[in-house]
Protein backbone atom coordinates (compact mmCIF):
# COMPACT_ATOMS: atom_id res chain seq x y z
CA UNK A 1 0.00 0.00 0.00
CA UNK A 2 1.01 3.11 -1.19
CA UNK A 3 2.58 5.60 1.51
CA UNK A 4 -0.10 8.80 2.04
CA UNK A 5 1.29 11.88 0.06
CA UNK A 6 0.92 15.45 0.04
CA UNK A 7 -0.90 15.52 -2.89
CA UNK A 8 -3.55 13.52 -1.38
CA UNK A 9 -4.20 16.32 1.29
CA UNK A 10 -2.05 14.15 3.85
CA UNK A 11 0.99 15.02 5.50
CA UNK A 12 3.55 12.89 7.12
CA UNK A 13 4.35 12.95 10.29
CA UNK A 14 7.51 15.18 11.76
CA UNK A 15 10.33 13.79 13.92
CA UNK A 16 8.81 17.07 16.18
CA UNK A 17 5.62 16.00 15.72
CA UNK A 18 6.39 12.47 16.75
CA UNK A 19 7.49 13.60 20.31
CA UNK A 20 5.43 15.55 20.82
CA UNK A 21 2.47 13.51 20.58
CA UNK A 22 4.34 10.93 22.57
CA UNK A 23 3.37 13.05 25.68
CA UNK A 24 0.21 13.42 25.47
CA UNK A 25 -0.58 9.95 24.09
CA UNK A 26 1.11 7.45 26.44
CA UNK A 27 -2.15 6.90 28.75
CA UNK A 28 -3.83 5.14 25.59
CA UNK A 29 -0.96 2.52 25.43
CA UNK A 30 -1.22 2.09 28.74
CA UNK A 31 -4.26 0.08 27.94
CA UNK A 32 -1.89 -2.19 26.11
CA UNK A 33 -0.94 -5.24 27.42
CA UNK A 34 1.93 -7.04 25.95
CA UNK A 35 0.49 -9.47 22.77
CA UNK A 36 2.12 -13.05 23.45
CA UNK A 37 4.40 -13.64 20.75
CA UNK A 38 5.38 -16.94 21.77
CA UNK A 39 2.26 -18.19 23.32
CA UNK A 40 1.65 -22.15 22.43
CA UNK A 41 -1.67 -24.37 23.32
CA UNK A 42 0.05 -27.30 26.04
CA UNK A 43 -2.90 -29.89 25.24
CA UNK A 44 -0.58 -32.40 27.47
CA UNK A 45 -0.48 -30.43 30.68
CA UNK A 46 -4.04 -29.01 30.58
CA UNK A 47 -5.52 -32.46 30.65
CA UNK A 48 -3.07 -33.62 33.58
CA UNK A 49 -4.31 -30.60 35.03
CA UNK A 50 -8.03 -30.66 34.54
CA UNK A 51 -7.38 -34.00 36.51
CA UNK A 52 -4.78 -33.38 38.89
CA UNK A 53 -4.92 -35.61 42.30
CA UNK A 54 -2.71 -33.65 45.00
CA UNK A 55 -0.59 -35.96 47.23
CA UNK A 56 -0.29 -35.39 51.03
CA UNK A 57 3.61 -35.60 51.00
CA UNK A 58 5.27 -37.74 53.56
CA UNK A 59 7.87 -39.83 53.03
CA UNK A 60 6.63 -42.76 50.81
CA UNK A 61 8.73 -45.55 52.65
CA UNK A 62 12.27 -45.31 53.60
CA UNK A 63 14.06 -44.16 50.76
CA UNK A 64 12.00 -41.34 50.87
CA UNK A 65 10.69 -38.47 48.97
CA UNK A 66 8.50 -40.57 46.83
CA UNK A 67 4.77 -40.80 45.88
CA UNK A 68 3.55 -44.70 46.01
CA UNK A 69 0.84 -46.55 44.23
CA UNK A 70 -0.21 -49.78 45.30
CA UNK A 71 -0.63 -52.05 41.60
CA UNK A 72 -2.53 -55.51 41.70
CA UNK A 73 0.06 -57.39 39.50
CA UNK A 74 -2.29 -60.85 39.65
CA UNK A 75 -4.73 -62.77 40.99
CA UNK A 76 -1.89 -64.52 42.60
CA UNK A 77 -1.64 -68.22 43.18
CA UNK A 78 -4.73 -70.11 42.84
CA UNK A 79 -6.61 -73.46 44.19
CA UNK A 80 -9.76 -73.26 42.14
CA UNK A 81 -11.15 -76.62 40.63
CA UNK A 82 -14.42 -78.21 40.06
CA UNK A 83 -15.34 -80.46 42.60
CA UNK A 84 -17.84 -83.13 43.68
CA UNK A 85 -18.34 -85.56 46.49
CA UNK A 86 -16.65 -89.09 45.91
CA UNK A 87 -19.22 -90.85 48.28
CA UNK A 88 -22.10 -89.99 50.48
CA UNK A 89 -20.04 -89.22 53.13
CA UNK A 90 -16.68 -88.40 51.32
CA UNK A 91 -16.21 -85.13 50.64
CA UNK A 92 -13.54 -84.29 47.85
CA UNK A 93 -10.46 -82.36 48.67
CA UNK A 94 -10.28 -78.40 48.34
CA UNK A 95 -7.07 -76.65 48.86
CA UNK A 96 -6.76 -73.01 50.02
CA UNK A 97 -4.15 -70.80 48.54
CA UNK A 98 -2.31 -67.79 49.92
CA UNK A 99 -2.37 -64.91 47.82
CA UNK A 100 0.22 -62.55 47.48
CA UNK A 101 -1.07 -60.09 44.74
CA UNK A 102 0.00 -56.53 45.61
CA UNK A 103 2.73 -54.72 45.26
CA UNK A 104 4.07 -51.15 45.75
CA UNK A 105 5.39 -48.84 42.95
CA UNK A 106 7.36 -45.63 44.34
CA UNK A 107 7.55 -42.65 42.06
CA UNK A 108 10.38 -39.96 43.15
CA UNK A 109 8.76 -36.78 43.44
CA UNK A 110 10.73 -33.49 42.02
CA UNK A 111 10.79 -29.25 42.85
CA UNK A 112 10.91 -26.76 40.25
CA UNK A 113 11.69 -23.22 40.65
CA UNK A 114 11.94 -20.04 38.55
CA UNK A 115 12.34 -16.45 39.84
CA UNK A 116 13.28 -13.00 38.93
CA UNK A 117 14.29 -10.05 40.91
CA UNK A 118 14.43 -6.24 40.36
CA UNK A 119 16.46 -3.81 41.85
CA UNK A 120 14.26 -0.49 43.91
CA UNK A 121 15.83 1.89 41.56
CA UNK A 122 14.12 0.02 38.41
CA UNK A 123 11.09 -0.17 39.81
CA UNK A 124 11.26 3.31 40.38
CA UNK A 125 12.03 4.14 36.99
CA UNK A 126 8.95 2.40 35.94
CA UNK A 127 6.96 4.35 38.25
CA UNK A 128 6.42 1.48 40.95
CA UNK A 129 7.11 2.22 44.39
CA UNK A 130 8.38 -0.58 46.50
CA UNK A 131 9.82 -0.76 50.19
CA UNK A 132 10.42 -3.24 52.90
CA UNK A 133 6.64 -2.95 54.73
CA UNK A 134 4.71 -2.59 51.17
CA UNK A 135 4.11 -4.40 48.24
CA UNK A 136 4.85 -3.01 44.79
CA UNK A 137 2.10 -0.55 43.95
CA UNK A 138 2.46 2.10 41.32
CA UNK A 139 3.17 5.43 42.40
CA UNK A 140 0.22 8.71 42.10
CA UNK A 141 2.65 9.38 38.55
CA UNK A 142 2.82 6.20 37.35
CA UNK A 143 0.39 6.40 34.37
CA UNK A 144 2.99 9.46 32.85
CA UNK A 145 6.01 6.83 33.14
CA UNK A 146 4.55 3.39 32.41
CA UNK A 147 3.91 1.95 29.17
CA UNK A 148 4.19 -1.51 30.83
CA UNK A 149 4.17 -2.47 34.46
CA UNK A 150 6.91 -4.20 34.61
CA UNK A 151 6.24 -5.68 37.90
CA UNK A 152 2.99 -7.26 36.55
CA UNK A 153 4.79 -8.46 33.40
CA UNK A 154 7.53 -10.21 35.00
CA UNK A 155 4.81 -12.02 37.59
CA UNK A 156 2.72 -13.08 34.26
CA UNK A 157 5.76 -14.55 32.47
CA UNK A 158 7.09 -15.63 35.01
CA UNK A 159 3.95 -18.00 35.41
CA UNK A 160 3.75 -18.46 31.48
CA UNK A 161 7.66 -19.76 31.54
CA UNK A 162 7.14 -21.85 34.56
CA UNK A 163 4.09 -23.64 32.40
CA UNK A 164 6.65 -23.52 29.61
CA UNK A 165 9.21 -25.54 31.36
CA UNK A 166 6.84 -27.84 33.25
CA UNK A 167 4.94 -28.23 29.85
CA UNK A 168 8.00 -29.63 27.96
CA UNK A 169 9.52 -31.60 31.55
CA UNK A 170 6.24 -33.52 31.42
CA UNK A 171 6.81 -34.52 27.70
CA UNK A 172 10.63 -36.08 28.72
CA UNK A 173 11.81 -38.88 30.10
CA UNK A 174 13.36 -37.11 33.09
CA UNK A 175 17.06 -37.40 32.00
CA UNK A 176 17.04 -34.01 30.16
CA UNK A 177 17.28 -30.71 31.60
CA UNK A 178 14.15 -28.74 29.62
CA UNK A 179 16.08 -24.98 30.72
CA UNK A 180 19.01 -23.57 30.53
CA UNK A 181 20.34 -22.94 33.97
CA UNK A 182 22.73 -26.36 35.31
CA UNK A 183 21.00 -28.46 37.65
CA UNK A 184 22.10 -31.83 38.95
CA UNK A 185 21.15 -34.29 36.68
CA UNK A 186 18.70 -36.77 38.59
CA UNK A 187 16.89 -33.45 39.90
CA UNK A 188 14.18 -33.43 36.50
CA UNK A 189 10.70 -35.08 37.03
CA UNK A 190 10.42 -37.93 34.75
CA UNK A 191 7.55 -37.45 32.17
CA UNK A 192 5.59 -38.74 29.47
CA UNK A 193 8.58 -40.32 27.62
CA UNK A 194 9.73 -41.83 30.87
CA UNK A 195 6.11 -43.39 31.49
CA UNK A 196 5.14 -44.17 27.88
CA UNK A 197 8.16 -45.46 26.08
CA UNK A 198 9.00 -46.88 23.19
CA UNK A 199 11.28 -49.73 24.66
CA UNK A 200 9.75 -50.47 28.46
CA UNK A 201 11.87 -53.25 29.21
CA UNK A 202 14.93 -50.92 29.30
CA UNK A 203 13.59 -49.07 32.10
CA UNK A 204 13.25 -49.41 35.57
CA UNK A 205 10.14 -47.93 37.34
CA UNK A 206 8.90 -47.65 40.74
CA UNK A 207 11.07 -50.44 41.55
CA UNK A 208 9.31 -52.83 39.44
CA UNK A 209 11.55 -55.14 37.75
CA UNK A 210 12.40 -54.78 34.15
CA UNK A 211 11.00 -57.80 33.20
CA UNK A 212 7.79 -57.72 34.30
CA UNK A 213 5.84 -57.06 31.55
CA UNK A 214 2.44 -56.56 33.32
CA UNK A 215 4.18 -53.34 34.31
CA UNK A 216 4.95 -52.39 30.45
CA UNK A 217 3.64 -49.89 28.71
CA UNK A 218 2.48 -51.03 24.76
CA UNK A 219 4.97 -49.72 22.12
CA UNK A 220 4.74 -49.93 18.17
CA UNK A 221 7.42 -48.15 15.66
CA UNK A 222 6.29 -50.23 12.86
CA UNK A 223 7.96 -53.71 13.80
CA UNK A 224 4.74 -55.15 15.28
CA UNK A 225 2.86 -54.62 18.61
CA UNK A 226 5.77 -54.52 21.39
CA UNK A 227 8.15 -55.70 18.76
CA UNK A 228 11.45 -54.32 19.95
CA UNK A 229 14.09 -54.05 17.22
CA UNK A 230 15.59 -51.59 15.18
CA UNK A 231 13.89 -48.85 13.97
CA UNK A 232 13.12 -48.78 10.30
CA UNK A 233 13.82 -45.78 8.40
CA UNK A 234 10.45 -44.57 8.37
CA UNK A 235 10.35 -44.36 11.64
CA UNK A 236 6.84 -45.95 11.79
CA UNK A 237 3.71 -47.35 9.58
CA UNK A 238 2.76 -46.09 5.95
CA UNK A 239 -0.69 -44.75 5.61
CA UNK A 240 -2.16 -48.17 4.52
CA UNK A 241 -1.57 -50.25 7.81
CA UNK A 242 -1.65 -47.53 10.02
CA UNK A 243 -5.35 -48.04 11.24
CA UNK A 244 -4.78 -51.47 11.56
CA UNK A 245 -1.79 -51.40 13.71
CA UNK A 246 -3.34 -48.60 16.31
CA UNK A 247 -6.65 -51.09 16.19
CA UNK A 248 -4.20 -54.18 17.35
CA UNK A 249 -2.43 -51.58 20.15
CA UNK A 250 -6.29 -50.08 20.77
CA UNK A 251 -7.52 -53.60 21.80
CA UNK A 252 -4.10 -54.57 23.23
CA UNK A 253 -4.77 -50.80 25.91
CA UNK A 254 -7.80 -52.18 26.28
CA UNK A 255 -7.59 -55.86 27.04
CA UNK A 256 -7.05 -55.39 31.04
CA UNK A 257 -9.62 -52.49 30.91
CA UNK A 258 -10.85 -49.33 30.15
CA UNK A 259 -10.17 -47.34 27.06
CA UNK A 260 -7.48 -44.86 25.86
CA UNK A 261 -9.35 -41.63 26.45
CA UNK A 262 -6.70 -39.05 25.34
CA UNK A 263 -4.86 -39.36 22.02
CA UNK A 264 -1.39 -36.66 21.55
CA UNK A 265 0.26 -36.96 18.32
CA UNK A 266 2.86 -35.03 16.05
CA UNK A 267 2.32 -33.11 12.84
CA UNK A 268 4.01 -36.13 10.87
CA UNK A 269 1.80 -38.87 12.38
CA UNK A 270 -1.36 -36.48 12.10
CA UNK A 271 -0.48 -35.81 8.01
CA UNK A 272 -0.15 -39.88 8.19
CA UNK A 273 -3.56 -40.29 9.77
CA UNK A 274 -4.86 -37.45 7.73
CA UNK A 275 -4.23 -39.74 4.78
CA UNK A 276 -4.80 -43.48 6.02
CA UNK A 277 -8.50 -41.51 7.05
CA UNK A 278 -8.91 -40.53 4.04
CA UNK A 279 -8.77 -43.82 2.14
CA UNK A 280 -10.49 -45.98 4.96
CA UNK A 281 -14.08 -45.68 6.08
CA UNK A 282 -15.04 -41.92 6.70
CA UNK A 283 -15.82 -42.89 10.44
CA UNK A 284 -12.41 -42.37 11.51
CA UNK A 285 -11.47 -38.66 10.14
CA UNK A 286 -15.77 -37.25 10.75
CA UNK A 287 -17.92 -37.94 13.35
CA UNK A 288 -20.51 -34.80 13.00
CA UNK A 289 -22.60 -34.42 16.11
CA UNK A 290 -19.60 -35.91 18.54
CA UNK A 291 -17.72 -32.79 19.09
CA UNK A 292 -18.99 -31.62 22.13
CA UNK A 293 -18.90 -35.77 23.67
CA UNK A 294 -17.60 -38.08 21.78
CA UNK A 295 -18.15 -40.84 23.76
CA UNK A 296 -14.55 -42.40 24.66
CA UNK A 297 -13.18 -39.10 25.63
CA UNK A 298 -12.02 -38.08 28.99
CA UNK A 299 -15.23 -36.53 29.81
CA UNK A 300 -13.46 -34.20 32.42
CA UNK A 301 -11.93 -32.32 29.63
CA UNK A 302 -13.66 -30.15 26.50
CA UNK A 303 -12.73 -30.34 23.11
CA UNK A 304 -13.39 -27.46 22.24
CA UNK A 305 -10.86 -25.88 24.88
CA UNK A 306 -7.84 -27.78 23.62
CA UNK A 307 -7.17 -25.53 21.11
CA UNK A 308 -4.94 -28.08 18.62
CA UNK A 309 -8.04 -30.20 18.12
CA UNK A 310 -7.26 -31.64 14.50
CA UNK A 311 -10.61 -32.47 13.37
CA UNK A 312 -10.18 -36.30 13.31
CA UNK A 313 -10.83 -38.96 15.81
CA UNK A 314 -10.16 -42.20 16.25
CA UNK A 315 -12.69 -44.98 18.14
CA UNK A 316 -14.63 -41.87 19.31
CA UNK A 317 -11.51 -40.16 21.00
CA UNK A 318 -10.64 -37.01 19.17
CA UNK A 319 -6.70 -36.68 17.80
CA UNK A 320 -5.50 -33.84 19.55
CA UNK A 321 -2.43 -31.97 17.86
CA UNK A 322 0.54 -31.56 20.60
CA UNK A 323 2.67 -28.76 19.41
CA UNK A 324 5.12 -28.59 22.41
CA UNK A 325 6.15 -32.46 20.23
CA UNK A 326 8.64 -29.59 18.36
CA UNK A 327 9.93 -28.82 21.41
CA UNK A 328 10.73 -32.20 23.66
CA UNK A 329 12.27 -33.52 19.88
CA UNK A 330 14.69 -30.82 20.23
CA UNK A 331 15.67 -31.58 23.96
CA UNK A 332 16.18 -35.27 23.30
CA UNK A 333 16.19 -35.77 19.84
CA UNK A 334 13.64 -38.32 19.62
CA UNK A 335 15.24 -40.68 21.47
CA UNK A 336 13.01 -42.78 23.52
CA UNK A 337 15.07 -45.51 26.34
CA UNK A 338 17.50 -44.57 22.63
CA UNK A 339 14.88 -46.10 20.35
CA UNK A 340 14.88 -42.66 17.86
CA UNK A 341 11.80 -42.16 16.72
CA UNK A 342 10.92 -38.72 16.43
CA UNK A 343 8.40 -37.14 18.66
CA UNK A 344 6.80 -35.70 14.82
CA UNK A 345 6.05 -39.78 14.23
CA UNK A 346 4.38 -40.11 17.59
CA UNK A 347 0.40 -40.63 18.78
CA UNK A 348 0.52 -41.47 22.30
CA UNK A 349 -2.79 -43.27 23.55
CA UNK A 350 -3.64 -42.74 27.27
CA UNK A 351 -5.76 -43.76 29.94
CA UNK A 352 -6.01 -40.61 32.02
CA UNK A 353 -8.29 -42.60 34.53
CA UNK A 354 -4.86 -44.12 34.67
CA UNK A 355 -2.25 -41.29 34.90
CA UNK A 356 -2.04 -38.79 37.24
CA UNK A 357 -0.27 -35.51 37.75
CA UNK A 358 0.62 -35.31 41.52
CA UNK A 359 1.05 -31.78 42.63
CA UNK A 360 2.50 -32.42 46.62
CA UNK A 361 -0.44 -30.46 48.60
CA UNK A 362 -0.07 -26.49 48.95
CA UNK A 363 2.97 -26.62 46.43
CA UNK A 364 1.70 -26.71 43.31
CA UNK A 365 2.94 -23.61 41.33
CA UNK A 366 2.70 -21.31 44.40
CA UNK A 367 4.13 -17.71 44.72
CA UNK A 368 7.31 -17.05 46.67
CA UNK A 369 8.41 -14.02 48.34
CA UNK A 370 12.02 -14.62 49.56
CA UNK A 371 13.56 -11.85 51.59
CA UNK A 372 15.85 -9.36 50.74
CA UNK A 373 19.01 -9.51 51.18
CA UNK A 374 20.33 -6.69 54.27
CA UNK A 375 23.61 -5.81 51.58
CA UNK A 376 21.55 -5.15 48.53
CA UNK A 377 17.94 -3.25 47.67
CA UNK A 378 17.18 -6.34 45.38
CA UNK A 379 13.69 -7.99 45.43
CA UNK A 380 12.75 -11.20 44.54
CA UNK A 381 9.86 -13.40 43.64
CA UNK A 382 9.78 -16.59 42.58
CA UNK A 383 7.64 -19.72 41.76
CA UNK A 384 7.56 -23.21 43.00
CA UNK A 385 5.95 -26.76 41.78
CA UNK A 386 6.54 -30.02 43.61
CA UNK A 387 5.23 -33.11 42.70
CA UNK A 388 5.45 -36.07 39.95
CA UNK A 389 3.52 -38.11 37.13
CA UNK A 390 2.26 -41.60 38.39
CA UNK A 391 0.71 -44.22 36.81
CA UNK A 392 -1.15 -46.90 38.20
CA UNK A 393 -0.91 -49.11 35.13
CA UNK A 394 1.18 -48.67 32.15
CA UNK A 395 -0.48 -51.47 30.16
CA UNK A 396 -3.30 -49.09 29.55
CA UNK A 397 -1.38 -47.07 27.79
CA UNK A 398 1.00 -47.32 24.34
CA UNK A 399 2.52 -45.33 21.95
CA UNK A 400 2.80 -45.77 18.13
CA UNK A 401 4.43 -43.62 14.93
CA UNK A 402 3.33 -43.59 11.67
CA UNK A 403 5.79 -42.29 8.73
CA UNK A 404 3.64 -39.34 7.44
CA UNK A 405 3.45 -41.08 4.12
CA UNK B 1 23.90 -42.54 7.19
CA UNK B 2 26.20 -43.87 10.18
CA UNK B 3 25.77 -46.86 12.30
CA UNK B 4 28.09 -46.71 15.57
CA UNK B 5 29.30 -49.18 17.65
CA UNK B 6 27.74 -49.38 21.72
CA UNK B 7 28.08 -50.39 24.76
CA UNK B 8 24.85 -50.39 27.56
CA UNK B 9 24.94 -48.59 30.29
CA UNK B 10 22.53 -48.98 33.66
CA UNK B 11 21.78 -45.30 34.95
CA UNK B 12 20.35 -45.01 38.57
CA UNK B 13 19.29 -41.79 38.62
CA UNK B 14 17.41 -42.67 42.16
CA UNK B 15 16.44 -45.95 44.15
CA UNK B 16 13.24 -46.27 41.45
CA UNK B 17 14.18 -45.20 38.34
CA UNK B 18 16.72 -46.91 36.26
CA UNK B 19 17.60 -46.84 33.01
CA UNK B 20 19.33 -49.10 30.97
CA UNK B 21 20.05 -49.25 26.93
CA UNK B 22 22.58 -48.99 24.16
CA UNK B 23 25.00 -45.19 23.82
CA UNK B 24 27.63 -44.88 21.58
CA UNK B 25 31.24 -45.30 22.52
CA UNK B 26 31.71 -41.74 22.14
CA UNK B 27 28.98 -40.60 24.32
CA UNK B 28 30.39 -43.02 27.43
CA UNK B 29 32.40 -39.94 28.80
CA UNK B 30 29.80 -37.27 28.46
CA UNK B 31 27.47 -40.10 30.41
CA UNK B 32 30.08 -40.39 32.93
CA UNK B 33 30.48 -37.05 33.72
CA UNK B 34 26.84 -36.23 33.79
CA UNK B 35 26.14 -38.66 36.25
CA UNK B 36 28.50 -39.43 38.15
CA UNK B 37 30.29 -42.85 38.71
CA UNK B 38 27.87 -43.94 41.40
CA UNK B 39 25.17 -43.80 39.17
CA UNK B 40 26.42 -45.29 35.84
CA UNK B 41 27.18 -49.04 35.39
CA UNK B 42 28.93 -49.31 32.32
CA UNK B 43 28.27 -53.22 30.34
CA UNK B 44 29.28 -55.14 27.65
CA UNK B 45 30.55 -53.05 24.33
CA UNK B 46 29.47 -54.11 20.92
CA UNK B 47 26.32 -56.85 22.16
CA UNK B 48 23.41 -54.83 20.91
CA UNK B 49 22.33 -53.43 17.91
CA UNK B 50 24.54 -50.22 16.63
CA UNK B 51 23.46 -46.64 17.25
CA UNK B 52 21.90 -44.77 13.63
CA UNK B 53 22.86 -41.20 13.23
CA UNK B 54 22.12 -39.10 10.32
CA UNK B 55 25.42 -37.04 10.19
CA UNK B 56 27.86 -36.26 12.29
CA UNK B 57 26.61 -32.64 13.20
CA UNK B 58 23.07 -33.88 14.18
CA UNK B 59 24.57 -36.30 16.16
CA UNK B 60 26.68 -33.39 17.81
CA UNK B 61 23.66 -31.24 18.10
CA UNK B 62 21.93 -34.62 19.56
CA UNK B 63 24.42 -34.55 22.70
CA UNK B 64 24.58 -30.83 22.57
CA UNK B 65 20.74 -30.71 23.45
CA UNK B 66 21.32 -33.78 26.04
CA UNK B 67 24.32 -32.82 27.78
CA UNK B 68 24.36 -28.66 27.22
CA UNK B 69 27.79 -27.07 26.49
CA UNK B 70 29.10 -26.67 29.19
CA UNK B 71 29.33 -29.97 30.34
CA UNK B 72 30.66 -30.90 26.44
CA UNK B 73 33.57 -28.51 26.66
CA UNK B 74 34.15 -30.36 30.78
CA UNK B 75 34.04 -33.17 28.59
CA UNK B 76 35.49 -33.00 25.43
CA UNK B 77 37.59 -29.63 25.35
CA UNK B 78 36.78 -26.54 23.65
CA UNK B 79 36.74 -27.90 20.48
CA UNK B 80 34.19 -30.19 21.09
CA UNK B 81 32.57 -30.24 18.16
CA UNK B 82 35.76 -31.09 16.31
CA UNK B 83 36.97 -33.86 19.21
CA UNK B 84 33.43 -35.46 18.91
CA UNK B 85 33.25 -35.81 14.82
CA UNK B 86 36.69 -37.26 14.91
CA UNK B 87 35.48 -39.62 17.46
CA UNK B 88 32.72 -41.02 15.49
CA UNK B 89 34.91 -41.11 12.50
CA UNK B 90 37.46 -43.35 13.94
CA UNK B 91 34.85 -45.54 15.36
CA UNK B 92 32.99 -45.92 11.86
CA UNK B 93 36.60 -46.80 11.15
CA UNK B 94 37.74 -49.27 13.46
CA UNK B 95 34.62 -51.27 12.80
CA UNK B 96 35.17 -51.47 9.17
CA UNK B 97 38.39 -52.96 10.15
CA UNK B 98 37.19 -55.65 12.70
CA UNK B 99 34.55 -56.40 10.57
CA UNK B 100 36.56 -56.45 7.28
CA UNK B 101 33.87 -55.54 4.91
CA UNK B 102 33.21 -52.38 3.03
CA UNK B 103 29.78 -51.57 5.53
CA UNK B 104 30.37 -52.91 8.33
CA UNK B 105 27.13 -50.38 9.99
CA UNK B 106 24.36 -52.76 8.73
CA UNK B 107 21.52 -53.05 11.13
CA UNK B 108 21.08 -56.30 12.66
CA UNK B 109 17.89 -57.16 12.34
CA UNK B 110 17.45 -58.59 16.34
CA UNK B 111 13.73 -58.26 16.33
CA UNK B 112 12.66 -59.65 19.84
CA UNK B 113 9.10 -60.63 20.10
CA UNK B 114 7.64 -59.73 23.69
CA UNK B 115 5.16 -61.76 25.64
CA UNK B 116 2.79 -60.19 27.26
CA UNK B 117 0.51 -61.16 30.33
Amino acid sequence: MALPTASTGQMTLTATDVTSLGYVSLANFLKNKPIDQVAQQRPLLKALMAKKKPYGGGSGGAAGKTIVEQVRTSYGSSEFKWFGDTGLATGDDVAYAVKDTTRQVHFPWNSAHDGFKFSEDYLLGNGILIGDSQNPRNSGDASLVQLTNVFNEAMESLRLGFEEMLDLSLHLDGQYNPGSTAMTPNAAINGLDYLVNMNPSALGIGGIAFGETWWHNHFDYGLGLDISGAVPAAKGYPNATLIANMQTMWRACQKNGGSPNFLLAGTDFIKGYELASATAMSRYAVQPGSMSAPWNYDPSLEIKDMGTFTGLFFNGVPIIWDPSFDAANAKDGGSSMNKIVPWTNRCYMLNLNHMFLRPIEGNDMIARKPPREHTSYNYYWGMTWRGALTVNRRNCHGVISASGA
Amino acid sequence: MYLMPTVEVEIRKDNFSIYTYDIPLYEVPATLNHWGPESLTIGEKGVSEPFEIESYEQEVERLWHKYGEPQLRATYGAQYQEALSKAMKEHVEKERVIDGSENTAQPKNGTSPETRV
